[in-house]
């Protein structure tokens, strides 16, 4: 094609530089890639997928079947880009792939966005129907959003130089009206239930980098609409033939548009047709001066008003005649084509082939949910044959295809929407249209290869799918169109085979010598065109993606050079390595300090829940696995709670701070959901007893201190509070003034084995608390230690992580926690032990386990085996934890395995991928079996 | 992604939600064939279904939801204590 000197709706004098595989090239504002490409004399834009065929632009609009390019520019590499649906700007850089693009590797560029909006009248599509439906809803008064995937609205009246006055006033109108906005260049990409909508828009990257400014390269819309106009529109069908893909041949449709948007031309057009409308092109060529080579219609005479001008006009039309081949040139593109006549085959050159199959409506966006639709004999398509709720389909997309029919179904549906969404239609007239009769279309499909080779009669250019294959699905027994989608992959390309689809369903109904109403249509899938990740992603990447919560002592912890460790939102101290130490290290010296002096743990995190009312103790009796009615106030217990089917949901501590009232804390991971399973039996079990649950957990810094010598450190810093072994014994809580903070409590709890108190403070001064910790236990060799230390010092105690060493089918018995379950009360999860599954002597149960070789320490997850032999093996377990202990001067770890409880002794083995690792299995726990160190 | 009406805060987003399936009533008594359907079996009907949610991200109440099980429609909201019975 080559540019004309005059015409088009491009600003001539904008002239904007792109490149195009590394070669700088020139269009101009108002051009798409796809035109800009054209005008610049480049017909070739990729070889094809599977055969490596040269393939050329197809359409003007969401009908290309080939015409997809990465953009590099934009703020982030995308793949499969549709280059009519892309707006050339300063800048943009594309390569040729057609059907395989790659992924971006840098996140950071460029800026994306999302957006949420409410309305009425949601329009989709701004073509005839759709300007008619928004000025109707938009003068009612309704909010209304109306969306174009086109960088222009108007639709078919851009192409077809119709009603261009009406639909500027028209958009002026609406440009006017407060409650109406009109997005281009935005797709209405997935249809979700109750009127959803994901709109994706090219917004920045349609500017300039230096006009851009803030705005974003690409926005996302997520709109919700109390009612719908679908007016998408129709899409042209190709015709199927042998060569049928040579750049060059495009929809007549899309020659049209691009001869009056973006004034580009053949030096000598041809036109295939079975539709009157087919002649519109060679009429419009022929007004534009350029060169027609004739008409070819299989229908045997041209009684519509368009043959008929044709004809007037001196355009050679060739009756009950078909293509039947093309010959390209050196290149591949269209040099010429064989016509079959009533009287034989002739050659014509051409180096435009325009073809139209007839027109459908475009349904994708109905069908994504479901939309019913029948077969309609006059389009030889599917149409709507109902709505959904709240949706209006109106104009060509409901297979209406006149200019005439499309501004009164517009007006129509936009008038029942708004009845249905409580506003009152204003009289309105629409524009004076000349009315053209058109004949009806013959359904050709396909023009069978002359010499028998229908290996090159493409169905589907994306994905090379041709006729042969379509034979060949059928040969094979398929008569199923999804499965000869399947079987031919004619449909299954990022454009969903929107040009292909009813081609693909005819031939399949010709050859399996069904009615083609029978056969039906492959389905349409979200979303229209592809999303690139990065539009998805928005702004949430990076540090964006997720929040980040810290502690009060946060900043001590990053002073003292800890490695941070997400665990769940919250960054804690993993470990905190000396300079130039690893961490291996790091951890024996925390552990060390730990079992034989004194340590601090930042356990802010622990959920922290306070929990109070006259049915409190009720209340906790039916959660908690354990008695809690027993315990006296002042007093903590180490508790369980249960799943309805016995499964443990989380274990804590219970405090008891008086008589109706509870300190309960509940695992890190596990702190917010404890607090819904609390309220969840309070709504909706037991409405009516009282009890009042308040999350703490960002309310008190918590500060555990371990070891031996915590007691003297914490007797100076607490002068009032009586810590002796007999005035507070392991499990006491008490309140009293810990390094000045007034009205602190102090718990003897112990996490790890040790004699070890926890301090509780309002939030802002665990800071405070922790550094007088630290400076008050100098002397002692006071260490911080980090979660990986946390980990070695429970587990040497055999003390469970809920969701580490337990799954979500462990019970108390299984985890060994037995000993805690109460025997006397009723509570959750109680009456499934009494089922036979759980009560099953080969459950996986808690065990220890020691490596025999001790410096090895086994991975996380290993399962473990009673004989090692060529896979697949038996399953006995699997470590649960493992780690390297400085107090055990060993490696070992616990596991879960079956009935491993009455097997302590026995060995296992644990099948690596490079060697096979015997441990023996013992008891739980490694370390001061009887307690004594903790209750010192 | 569905608009549902908590009937304490009115219409929210559904990702501010969970779900909380139809809240089937505990056996008082049971033998372990009833408890165990009880506890892994639920109806997954075809049309007009009655379940809980619970509005996390809000005001945290749980509420009664009338939904469509093939539309995904909502056609009725409400506090637990006027769910239909």
């Amino acid at each position: 094609m080559k540019r004309l000197p005059t015409g088009g709706r491009i600003r001539r004098d904008r002239p904007l530089r792109f490149t195009w595989d590394g070669r700088e090239l020139l269009g101009f504002e108002g051009d798409t890639l796809a035109s800009a490409l054209l005008g610049a004399g480049v017909d070739v834009v990729g070889t094809s997928a599977s055969f490596g065929r040269p393939r050329g632009i197809t359409s003007a609009g969401l009908e290309e079947a080939s015409g997809f390019a990465q953009i590099l520019s934009g703020g982030a590499s995308e793949p499969l880009v549709r280059m009519t649906g892309v707006g050339l700007y300063e800048g943009l850089a594309a390569e040729s792939r057609i059907a395989k693009g790659y992924l971006a590797t840098d996140m950071d560029g460029g800026r994306f966005d999302k957006r949420y909006a409410h309305c009425d009248v949601l329009v989709i599509g701004a073509g005839p129907a759709g300007t008619a439906a928004a000025l109707v809803a938009s003068t009612a008064g309704a909010r209304v959003i109306m969306v174009e995937a086109d960088d222009e609205v108007g639709g078919a009246l851009l192409r077809d130089q119709e009603l261009l006055d009406w639909k500027d006033q028209s958009f002026a109108t609406l440009a006017a009206a407060p409650e109406t906005r009109v997005l281009t260049s935005a797709t209405a990409a997935t249809m979700l239930d109750q009127n959803g909508a994901i709109v994706a828009q090219r917004i920045g990257c349609r500017v300039s980098p230096s006009a851009r400014g803030g705005l974003c390269e690409q926005r996302l819309w997520h709109v919700r609409a109390k009612a719908i106009v679908l007016s998408t529109g129709a899409l042209e069908r190709p015709i199927v033939f042998q060569d049928n893909d040579r750049p060059g041949i495009l929809l007549a449709s899309g020659a049209r548009a691009y001869l009056h948007r973006w004034a580009l031309a053949p030096n000598r057009g041809l036109v295939f047709t079975t539709t009157d409308d087919g002649y519109r092109t060679a009429l419009d060529w022929h007004a534009a001066g350029v060169e027609v080579a004739g008409v070819i219609d299989p229908r045997p005479h041209g009684r519509g008003e368009l043959p008929q001008k044709a004809t007037s006009a001196g355009i050679r039309v060739l009756h009950e005649s078909v293509v039947e081949t093309t010959f390209g040139d050196e290149a591949g593109r269209i040099r010429a084509v064989r016509v079959r006549t009533p009287s034989g085959a002739e050659e014509i050159q051409t180096d435009l082939l325009a073809v139209s199959g007839g027109f459908e409506p475009f349904l994708d966006l109905h069908l994504q949910r479901r939309g019913p639709t029948r077969y309609d004999a006059t389009l030889g398509a599917p149409v709507p044959s109902s709505t959904l709720p709240r949706q209006w389909i109106a104009g060509a997309a409901n297979g209406s295809m006149t200019l005439r029919d499309s501004l009164t179904e517009g007006a129509r549906a936009a008038r029942e929407a708004l009845a249905a969404v409580g506003f009152t239609a204003k009289d309105w007239t629409p524009p004076t249209t000349a009315h053209i009769e058109e004949d009806a279309p013959s359904f050709l499909w396909l023009v069978p290869a002359p010499d028998g080779d229908e290996s090159r009669s493409f169905v589907d250019l994306f994905r090379d799918g041709t006729v042969l294959g379509v034979e060949r699905a059928v040969g094979a027994g398929i008569r199923h169109i999804e499965h000869v989608k399947r079987y031919t992959v004619i449909g299954t390309g990022v454009e969903q085979g929107r040009s292909a689809k009813t081609n693909a369903a005819a031939l399949t109904a010709r050859l399996t010598e069904r009615p083609l109403a029978t056969v039906g249509t492959s389905g349409s899938r979200p979303p229209v065109e592809p999303l690139s990740f990065r539009l998805l992603a928005g702004r949430a990447t990076g540090e964006r993606f997720e929040p980040v919560r810290t502690t009060a002592i946060h900043g001590a912890h990053v002073a003292l050079g800890a490695v941070f460790e997400p665990n769940g939102q919250w960054l804690r101290p993993n470990h905190y390595p000396r300079p130039g130490e690893s961490m291996e290290d790091a951890v024996r010296r925390e552990c060390r300090a730990a079992r034989t002096a004194v340590a601090v743990m930042d356990v802010s995190t622990l959920g922290k829940i306070d929990l109070r009312g006259p049915d409190a103790v009720w209340f906790l009796e039916q959660l908690y696995a354990n008695a809690i009615g027993t315990l006296p106030v002042g007093k903590a217990r180490y508790s369980i709670m249960c799943r309805l089917d016995g499964s443990i949901l989380d274990d804590g501590v219970v405090m008891r701070t008086a008589e109706d009232r509870f300190f309960i804390t509940a695992s890190t991971g596990h702190a917010a959901a404890v607090v819904d399973w609390m309220e969840e039996w309070l709504q909706t079990e037991w409405p009516d007893r009282r009890v009042f649950v308040t999350s703490l957990t960002e309310q008190l810094s918590t500060v555990a201190i371990v070891g031996p010598k915590s007691r003297e450190v914490l007797k100076d810093l607490a002068p009032d509070l009586d810590l002796s072994k007999e005035a507070f014994p392991f499990l006491a809580v008490r309140r009293g003034t810990v390094a000045g903070i007034s009205e602190a409590q102090v718990a003897r709890v112990s996490f790890s084995g040790e004699l070890a108190f926890e301090v509780s403070v309002p939030w802002d001064l665990g800071a405070a608390l922790w550094s007088s910790l630290l400076s008050e236990g100098e002397p002692f060799g006071i260490l911080p230690y980090g979660l990986e230390a946390l980990q070695v010092l429970r587990s040497e105690k055999g003390y469970i992580i809920v969701g580490q060493d337990t799954e979500g089918t462990t019970t108390p018995y299984d985890a060994g926690l037995g000993w805690l379950v109460s025997k006397e009360k009723d509570f959750i999860g109680k009456r499934s032990f009494a089922r036979p599954a759980l009560k099953a002597p080969d459950r996986p149960q808690l065990v220890g386990f020691l490596p025999e070789e001790p410096s090895f320490v086994l991975p996380e997850g290993a399962g473990l085996v009673s004989r090692v032999s060529p896979p697949p093996m038996e399953i006995h377990g699997h470590v649960t934890t493992s780690h390297w202990s400085e107090t055990l001067g060993r490696s070992f770890g616990l596991a879960m395995v079956k009935g491993g409880r009455a097997r302590h002794g026995e060995t296992l083995y644990a099948p690596l991928e490079d060697r096979v690792v015997p441990v023996t299995l013992v008891d739980a726990v490694h370390y001061d079996k009887k307690g004594e160190r903790r209750d010192g | 992604m569905l608009l549902i009406a908590c009937p304490y805060c009115g219409p929210r987003e559904e990702s501010e939600f969970r779900y909380g399936s139809e809240g089937v009533p505990i056996p008082s008594e049971a033998d372990d064939r009833t408890w165990a359907r009880f506890l892994y079996y639920r109806d997954s009907p075809a049309g007009l279904f009655t379940e809980r949610w619970v509005h996390t991200h809000g005001c945290r109440q749980w509420f009664y939801v009338i939904r469509d099980t093939l539309t995904h429609e909502i056609s009725a909201t409400g506090k637990l204590d006027e769910a239909p019975r």
